[in-house]
């Protein structure tokens, strides 16, 4: 289980290396994959550079599963959380550094962030509680159900006839009597 | 979880990321 865990981690970081150096290089070179249409591309992308982000975003992918598949039994949701703030950092980064994306960075950068705001707010929790851990029950039971349902009131309507009032025995639309 | 099998878990993660890391330069090398 252990060599599982550092064979993923290592897949999901490499892959997080290879797509930010793919990213970073066509930002940097200022290169665009588009073709065709009335505008000709000054810089087209490289195989190579295409080749990079492809397999790095399956990577993130493959090796992002396969270490929250490992994780299940154990700290699933931080390793979830690490996996989206991991690629949206990285390429936030990547776009103020190499693509000048400023606004686009900043999203990047804000949407990994978001991703930070569930383990810091524990870390507030646990400060708060200076470290102490949480009540899990909040002190001895006050009120207990005896098993018994008292019954409940009834009326008679008609003489002969006795009616539970809480449960009618035939519904009247309106407008119908 | 246990808190060995956390540790375990923790130098493991760490040990393959920083792995990750040159497996990743090597690899976008390799791709270019």
């Amino acid at each position: 289980l252990v060599a599982g865990v550092a064979l993923c981690a290592a897949g999901f970081v490499a892959s997080l290396v290879t797509l930010y150096n793919g990213f970073v290089t066509l930002g940097l070179g200022g290169g665009t994959c588009a073709s065709g249409g009335p505008f000709v591309v000054a810089h087209q992308c490289s195989s190579g550079e295409v080749r990079q982000l492809l397999v790095g975003l399956g990577g993130v992918w493959v090796c992002g599963g396969a270490c929250f598949t490992a994780a299940l039994g154990g700290p699933a949701s931080a390793v979830g959380l690490l996996m989206w703030v991991g690629p949206f950092g990285l390429l936030g980064f990547g776009f103020l550094h190499g693509s000048g994306g400023l606004v686009a960075g900043i999203v990047f950068l804000l949407l990994a962030a978001g991703g930070l705001v569930p383990p810091l707010a524990g870390l507030l929790d646990w400060l708060a509680n200076a470290g102490n851990p949480e009540p899990v029950a909040p002190g001895p039971m006050i009120v207990r159900a005896t098993g018994r349902v008292p019954p409940a009131p009834s009326t008679v309507t008609t003489p002969g006839q006795v009616t539970n009032a809480a449960v009618p025995r035939r519904i009247v639309p309106p407008g119908r009597e | 979880m246990s808190r060995l099998t956390g540790v375990l878990w923790m130098i493991a993660s760490l040990a393959g990321a920083g792995a990750g890391v040159a497996l990743g330069s090597l690899l976008s090398r390799a791709l270019t």
